[in-house]
């Protein structure tokens, strides 16, 4: 046993030195060590005799039966080793023991795995060829025809143990040797003995109370019971009973504050969660224009209160007409409550600078669940959203939308097999028809509509289906708010071979034109400028590129768009861009050249904004990077670097002189982890991973926040790369 | 005295439902119910293939989920151990050959593939890591042989970290290849696809004095989702004395 904090060291190991009175001992050294399981003890747990080796051990926890299960090779060396070859099974309690007796669950003959009609080779078929038909390919000089083959290595697959029932079904990957292949196999058991698992861990309600409902699984005849109801809540139907059963129960309006309260059945703890009747100083802070769960969908929800003062902040789940949706919420970070939380609404105190991580699952054999959220707080909480696609490891970033806008406008690309799908919430409680106006690239109204919502309502379209004209262009597409109402937008763009890039939503623009915190051209990167006209006016839009160190960056640039421009590599672009119209432009090195990045700036004499698509060409990720025209004072960036996930961050400055940017990280509890700064030149850029910057963010989450030095304007952004390689935007905070 | 009686009643009343809710699990293997589910390297399904060539048939295609062999060049090997790692599985296989060993001999060489598969019923859909010319990438850390006999055995992400313990020092033309094996740790950065090369786990000899055990023998890590949840990952590493591994000819169904 190693802590996890110094496994690549191996300091603190401790080794398994036996069970004294059914506990565990251990020793610091080796030499302390004894056997976990032994196939031929002299006063070890009994073992059978009649295989004597253990071979490729595959041990998994089922948390579903709460039991380790071991897989193994053995019999090997018997003297009849054609009845006892084969894979073993054993199951524990605790990893170190005491394991059951091993039961043989796979045997090349008895299973009809060997020889004629199955997988593995007999060479005692013979003529060979044909023999049974199993031959090779085979490693190294063995011979396919005489060469027998062999079930070994039985590897475990973790997440494919299921109990349904009293049948437990395990998973694994078996070797075969000749052929030199690997299969993979499923042996069922029948599980007796009372294990219990509840179907979610707990529920979250309004202030009105109601009625919520919990199912109790454990096997026919397994007895069960709810205890430690605490106030306010009672059992309205059976409180007691035998095998699987629901438990219905009653929570009565509360007073008071919010609260957090639990019971248990069976001795397992079901949390209750209630809201207050009136929580002072809540107001609404912004809305998230689409969530998806269920069915293979997932949304992770990251909340990040900014301010100095604990904060309640309030997240609603709405369904696409407007009602309330309740989804189960996996708390991140409260390990405390076993399982997901059932909620249409839920509130949560964050300490100041704390991060809130919650994520919508959902079964995935479940139908699809989308919808969109509100975010309501006492204090200054920002965030975003990330829904992702589990078979596909695809994922896009939804920001926090808290702009009021008269108008929210999306630019698209349609061409070249990419589609762009449309997402439009209604933040308003009322009924809301939304004015559509699509125009093409140079500005030109191609087609008009409108969207019906109910109030809190949600609807997402591709942009093809519902509105032909946007079919085979490129274009903008303006959603224009009813009067007294408001609504928020999200652009997504799916391109081949299916990744899912997040479109930034523009809206207010003005003449400040903005930075754009990253850009990568060559070595497979390709860089997309998209900048837009929302003016009726045209305006002249100057994009100028930088590289690292501040100096004029000279790129490739296309134009994609008939009336774009010749190809040129050039540092800036000068172009005067139409009322409604809007700009792509490109910038592809070869694989084969030198990779570029920096980072560029726009100055306008219009209302031009936009945005920058980077994307990799060998793998087809892509992530989008928006303008930053705040001009914050500081930015914050909530990261998580667990499970496989690495944050890199891009900053970029726009000065006459070098500075130093000052940077805060914090964990998700808001304490400080760690603080340094980030040179950077007059005009620079600056590219890394979080973790190789700053080595305490590794395998941890939590906010990093980024001071402008006086005098400078920055810009910031957050790249999330999933262990799939997939990339998402994480959007800067502006504090 | 009724209350007496009532208590003792209430005893033996708790005491039997402890009795019920200790009640220790058991399994019992359901006869016959090991089944192949389907062929998870190669392209086309050998068992398949063999009815029909058995028949005298013409020999056809039953594909495979992944297609290793003409996706990766992936066309042999064993072993398949996997743990999770954030919301994918990282597969590792031992000594693999190419469709075409004559001409690209990968000598023994192990590669790794991660997988998003959930419905344990549903094709186990492997996508293998790759080098830029599009042949898998192997498990080589600088300094640690991994030819023949030399294998990943398992592997743990621990907060985004990823290891494989490799078995090395393997002499396949030894009477017993694995005699001088020992165990080391490889550090595997996910986003570069490099490995680096770790501290020795077992060392070779390390348990000879735990008869009947076999000296050099790997270390295991049990990588698991632990008890208390499904994001937190326990690690459990055991002494290398777990297995006895009987040394083994060269020619037996030994990865």
């Amino acid at each position: 046993m190693a802590p996890a904090s110094s496994f690549a060291t191996g300091a603190g190991t401790q080794y398994f030195a036996g069970i004294v009175n059914g506990l565990p001992k251990w020793a610091a050294s080796e030499a302390g060590a004894v056997p976990v399981v032994q196939d031929n003890p002299s006063n070890g747990p009994a073992w059978p005799m009649d295989n004597p080796s253990v071979g490729n051990m595959s041990v998994v926890y089922s948390s579903a039966a709460g039991l380790w299960l071991m897989t193994y090779d053995g019999g090997r060396n018997t003297s009849t080793p054609g009845k006892t070859r084969g894979v073993y099974f054993a199951y524990s309690q605790q990893p170190w023991g005491p394991w059951s007796a091993p039961q043989l669950i796979f045997n090349d003959s008895r299973d009809n795995a060997y020889g004629l009609g199955g997988y593995i080779h007999n060479p005692a078929i013979l003529p060979d060829p044909p023999g049974d038909g199993l031959n090779g390919p085979m490693i190294g000089s063995n011979d396919i025809y005489s060469s027998s083959g062999g079930g070994f290595a039985p590897q475990l697959i973790e997440r494919f143990v299921t109990l349904t029932g009293n049948t437990l079904k395990i998973y694994y990957n078996l070797s075969t040797w000749n052929p030199y292949v690997i299969v993979r196999i499923r042996s069922e058991f029948t599980v007796t003995g009372c294990q219990y698992s509840l179907g979610q861990g707990g529920q979250a309600f309004t202030s009105s109370g109601g009625t919520g409902s919990v199912a109790i699984n454990t096997t026919p005849g397994c007895p069960w019971s709810v205890a430690n109801l605490p106030s306010g809540v009672t059992v309205s139907g059976v409180s007691s009973g035998t095998g699987s059963g629901i438990v219905t129960f009653q929570v009565s309006p509360a007073t008071g504050t919010d609260t957090t309260s639990s019971f248990t059945i069976a001795g397992q703890t079901f949390t209750v969660a209630q809201e207050a009747p009136a929580v002072s100083g809540l107001s609404f802070i912004g809305s998230l224009s689409h969530l998806a769960a269920e069915g293979g969908w997932e949304t992770t929800f990251t909340l990040v209160n900014k301010g100095t003062s604990p904060a309640i902040a309030r997240t609603s789940l709405f369904a696409p007409g407007g009602p309330p949706l309740s989804l189960p919420l996996n708390l991140v970070d409260q390990p405390s409550i076993t399982g997901s939380l059932l909620a249409s609404s839920l509130d949560q105190t964050l300490a100041p600078n704390a991060t809130f991580v919650a994520k919508a699952t959902g079964p995935a054999n479940e139908a699809y669940l989308e919808g969109s959220a509100q975010i309501a707080a006492t204090g200054s909480v920002d965030g975003f959203e990330i829904f992702h696609f589990d078979p596909s490891a695809q994922e896009a970033v939804v920001p926090l939308e808290t702009r009021i806008a008269p108008s929210f406008l999306l630019a698209f690309d349609n061409t070249n097999s990419v589609v762009t799908g449309v997402a439009v919430g209604n933040v308003s409680p009322q009924n809301a028809s939304i004015g559509v106006i699509v125009r093409d690239g140079a500005g030109k109204v191609v087609g008009t509509g409108a969207v019906s919502l109910n109030g809190n309502g949600h609807t997402s379209f591709l942009l093809p289906t519902q509105f032909p004209v946007a079919a085979n262009i490129r274009g903008t597409i303006e959603l224009d708010s009813p009067p007294g109402g408001q609504v928020s937008a999200l652009g997504i763009r799916f391109t081949p071979p299916g990744a899912l890039t997040t479109l930034p939503t523009l809206a207010n623009l003005t003449t400040a034109g903005g930075l754009m915190s990253h850009l990568a051209s060559g070595a497979g990167w390709e860089t997309t400028f998209v900048l837009v006209n929302m003016g009726t006016n045209a305006a002249q839009a100057r994009l100028s590129f930088f590289a690292d160190d501040g100096s004029a960056l000279s790129l490739p640039l296309t134009f994609p768009q008939a009336s774009g421009g010749s190809p040129a590599t050039q540092s800036f672009l000068s172009q005067t861009i139409a009322g409604g119209a809007s700009l792509w432009v490109q910038s592809t090195g070869a694989v084969n050249t030198a990779l570029l990045t920096g980072s560029a700036q726009l100055t306008t004499t219009g209302s031009v904004g936009g945005f920058v698509i980077f994307r990799y060409n060998p793998n087809g990720q892509e992530a989008a990077v928006p303008l930053e025209s705040r001009n914050s004072a500081t930015y914050i960036l909530a990261f998580d670097n667990t499970g496989g996930l690495v944050t890199g961050l891009a900053l970029s400055s726009r000065s006459s002189q070098a500075s130093s940017v000052p940077v805060t990280l914090r964990d998700d509890t808001g304490a400080q982890i760690g603080a340094g700064a980030i040179p950077i030149a007059a005009n620079g850029h600056y590219s890394q991973l979080l973790s190789t910057a700053f080595p305490v963010t590794t395998g941890t989450r939590g906010t990093v926040e980024l001071d402008a030095p006086t005098g400078t304007q920055i810009g910031a952004v957050g790249i999330r790369s999933s262990p799939a390689l997939t990339f998402t935007t994480l959007p800067p905070l502006a504090k | 005295m009724f209350v007496s009686m009532s208590l003792r009643a209430c005893l033996t009343a708790i005491g039997l439902c402890v009795v019920a809710a200790a009640q220790p699990t058991t399994l019992t293997y359901n006869p016959g119910s090991s089944v192949k589910l389907e062929q998870v390297i190669g392209d086309c399904d050998y068992q398949a293939q063999a009815s029909e060539i058995v028949a005298g048939q013409t020999v056809t295609c039953a594909p495979t989920t992944s297609q290793t062999t003409s996706r990766f060049d992936v066309a042999g090997n064993g072993q398949g151990g996997a743990f999770e790692a954030g919301n994918k599985m990282i597969f590792f296989f031992g000594d693999t050959i190419s469709s075409d060993p004559a001409t690209l001999n990968y000598g023994g060489a192990d590669p790794i593939a991660w997988s998003t598969t959930t419905d344990p019923e549903a094709g186990l859909l492997f996508q293998f890591y790759t080098q830029a010319n599009g042949k898998p990438l192997f498990v080589k850390p600088p300094g640690i042989a991994m030819g023949g006999d030399d294998i990943p055995n398992s592997g743990i992400d621990l907060n985004g970290q990823i290891y494989f313990i490799v078995n090395t020092g393997s002499d396949t033309t030894a009477t017993n290849p694995q005699a001088s094996d020992y165990s080391v740790l490889v550090g595997f950065n996910e986003a570069a696809q490099t490995f680096s090369g770790g501290r020795t786990i077992s060392p070779a000899g390390g348990v000879s004095s735990e008869p009947p055990c076999t000296p050099a023998e790997p270390a295991f890590v049990f990588s698991v989702r632990g008890p208390t949840g499904p994001r937190t990952f326990t690690c459990r590493w055991l002494r290398p004395a777990l297995s006895q591994q009987a040394p083994v000819p060269s020619t037996s169904p030994v990865s």
